[in-house]
């Protein structure tokens, strides 16, 4: 998959990632959609998903992210509500 | 008068059997129980004989009736690396249904918060954690099921032996290392905070087997997050990290719970 394959799945909310719910003293692993919020996760996850060899740099690697997410965000489909607003 | 067979009785008796072949077959020991009735996987919860921390996960793993999650954890168990001392205290890992293991959607402060369903978990104040057996059946092709028991178990596991086990010194380290999830970058759900970083860092370490075309995660740690990947090869090594007393603590609490005798 793509960087931008993988970012666009992200934006559409098609990509759940664990996550945590704590309630007093349980921790508990719930499945949630991830978000392009935190570049940092979003490249943690890129690694995960084989988006990045294993041989790439953590900083290029979120270098990329951020560009993938600043060029997405520029861009707009037909999906997207803001289009018609 | 015709004897009849007890059918009940009959699959635990052939489930033991097929599971103590695996068992051997896996180099995993465990003392032999009774079979036959009752509640076995309780009956086998004695890990004071266990070898490693593999053998102690197996004993204490309790069905609930999920008896084909059992035979997918079993194969995610194999697929581990885990000190004993990791697991002492843990008083049960228990494979739950989908049902016990939903939040039901609530209003908190004015918003509304949806349905969230677990895949596992981790009761710090009982030492014990679940499993969504369901989901674990469900999801998931079949050749990737036991990778994910695997993750789930040892990421749960992980959370006791941070919480529980760990020694204060070793627990200010880690506290050091993980700067509360910041210095995370093995997975986004380890950024989350200190506990979760803990419990991702050592579930990935717990797996150092390739398995399908993914690379090992042990080794992806180590790539991803050289310091923390050092702690935790400590932890498999050196004893003095870990609080002492394990032993004693979980004879103990299986006193209390009335499922060990003397």
């Amino acid at each position: 998959m793509t960087l931008q394959a993988f970012v666009t799945r992200i934006r559409a909310g098609e990509l759940m990632v664990p996550s945590s719910l704590i309630e007093g003293d349980t921790y508990a692993t719930v499945m949630a959609p991830l978000t392009l919020d935190d570049p940092a996760a979003v490249t943690a996850e890129a690694f995960q998903h084989g988006v990045f060899n294993a041989s790439e740099s953590w900083e290029r690697a979120l270098s990329q992210v951020k560009a993938a997410i600043a060029g997405l965000a520029n861009t707009r489909t037909k999906s997207d509500p803001r289009r018609s607003a | 008068m015709a004897r009849t067979k007890d059918p009940t009785a009959a699959t635990i008796k052939s489930w033991e059997t097929r599971r103590r072949n695996q068992e051997k077959a896996a180099g995993i020991r465990t003392r032999s129980q009774p079979s036959g009735g009752g509640d076995v996987v309780q009956q086998r919860g004695d890990f004071g004989v266990a070898t490693s921390g593999r053998a102690a996960v197996a004993a204490i793993v309790r069905t609930a009736g999920h008896f084909a999650a059992r035979e997918v954890v079993d194969d995610g168990i194999k697929m581990l690396s885990l000190p004993v001392e990791a697991v002492l205290g843990l008083t049960e890992i228990r494979l739950e249904s989908q049902s016990n293991m939903t939040r039901p959607a609530t209003i908190r402060g004015g918003i509304r918060v949806p349905e969230r369903v677990a895949l596992g978990g981790y009761a710090a104040d009982l030492m014990r954690a679940g499993i969504n057996a369901d989901a674990l059946i469900r999801e998931g092709g079949l050749r990737s099921k036991p990778a994910r028991a695997a993750r789930t178990l040892s990421h749960e596991i992980g959370h006791h032996a941070h919480l529980s086990r760990l020694s204060d010194a070793a627990a200010a380290e880690w506290a050091s290392i993980s700067k509360n999830g910041k210095n995370c970058e093995v997975t986004s759900y380890g950024m989350k905070n200190t506990t979760e970083h803990f419990a991702e860092a050592f579930s990935h370490y717990a797996q150092p087997d390739p398995f399908l075309d993914h690379a090992p995660r042990r080794a992806w740690l180590k790539r991803a997050e050289p310091e923390a990947y050092a702690f935790m090869e400590r932890l498999w090594t050196d004893k003095s990290m870990w609080r002492a007393g394990g032993h004693a603590e979980y004879n103990r609490r299986r006193r209390i719970q009335g499922g060990l005798s003397g």
